[in-house]
């Protein structure tokens, strides 16, 4: 019998960095464009620069950081990923249908929670069509 | 689920890091595999098996089974 390495590479996450780079920017003009101070925009952008930058420079030294940056070295780490994920999403939808709750009682605008709310539902509809199929 | 991963790799004198780098896996994978904190995949425990030259079923045990 022969040993099979089933590692996959450890590729650099780019699409983890262009993604975060380019929130950065969107929040950098949002921010503009409320009339705030440009150091504050600037640093909008800079702290998620930051924390892209330091994913991407450390993620192949360390499994956490390469889990974090969508990159994880191994199934178990896969399989901790998409728990987190899990539990991301879970807390999302929660926070979704609480705001629209509370904003619902107190009279005020909540467009926002109730979209979020349809996202997050139509999201996890789709997923369970899209993965009824592949798995 | 037991299994004797450890016993294993303790005979040929490897270490934790050895056997996750023929695996090609992570250190604390090979660790949780070891303590039963994770199940690996089907594709993982027959590399397991190929490895060290066992079945897959002399290597992992139902703790169900009678």
């Amino acid at each position: 019998m022969t040993t099979t390495r089933a590692k996959p590479p450890r590729r650099r996450a780019l699409s983890t960095v262009i993604a975060g780079l380019a929130a950065g920017v969107l929040i950098m003009v949002a921010v503009l464009k409320q009339g705030a101070p440009v150091w504050s925009a600037v640093a909008g952008f800079a702290i998620l620069a930051g924390y892209v930058g330091l994913l991407f420079v450390f993620q192949t030294r360390n499994e956490t950081i390469g889990t974090l940056a969508g990159n994880p070295v191994d199934e178990r780490w896969g399989l901790i990923h998409s728990r987190a994920m899990e539990l991301a999403a879970t807390c999302a939808a929660l926070a979704a249908v609480g705001g629209y709750l509370v904003t619902e009682f107190i009279g005020r605008d909540n467009w926002q929670f109730a979209l979020m709310a349809v996202v997050v539902g139509l999201s996890y509809l789709a997923g369970v069509v899209w993965f009824r199929r592949r798995l | 689920m037991q299994n004797d991963v450890r016993k294993l790799r303790e005979d040929r004198a490897l270490s934790q890091g050895d056997l996750a780098k023929q695996l090609g896996v992570s250190r604390q994978t090979v660790n949780a595999i070891e303590t039963g904190k994770y199940l690996p995949s089907l594709p993982l425990a027959f590399a397991i098996g190929r490895f060290f030259d066992r079945r897959v079923e002399e290597i992992f045990r139902d703790d169900d089974k009678s």
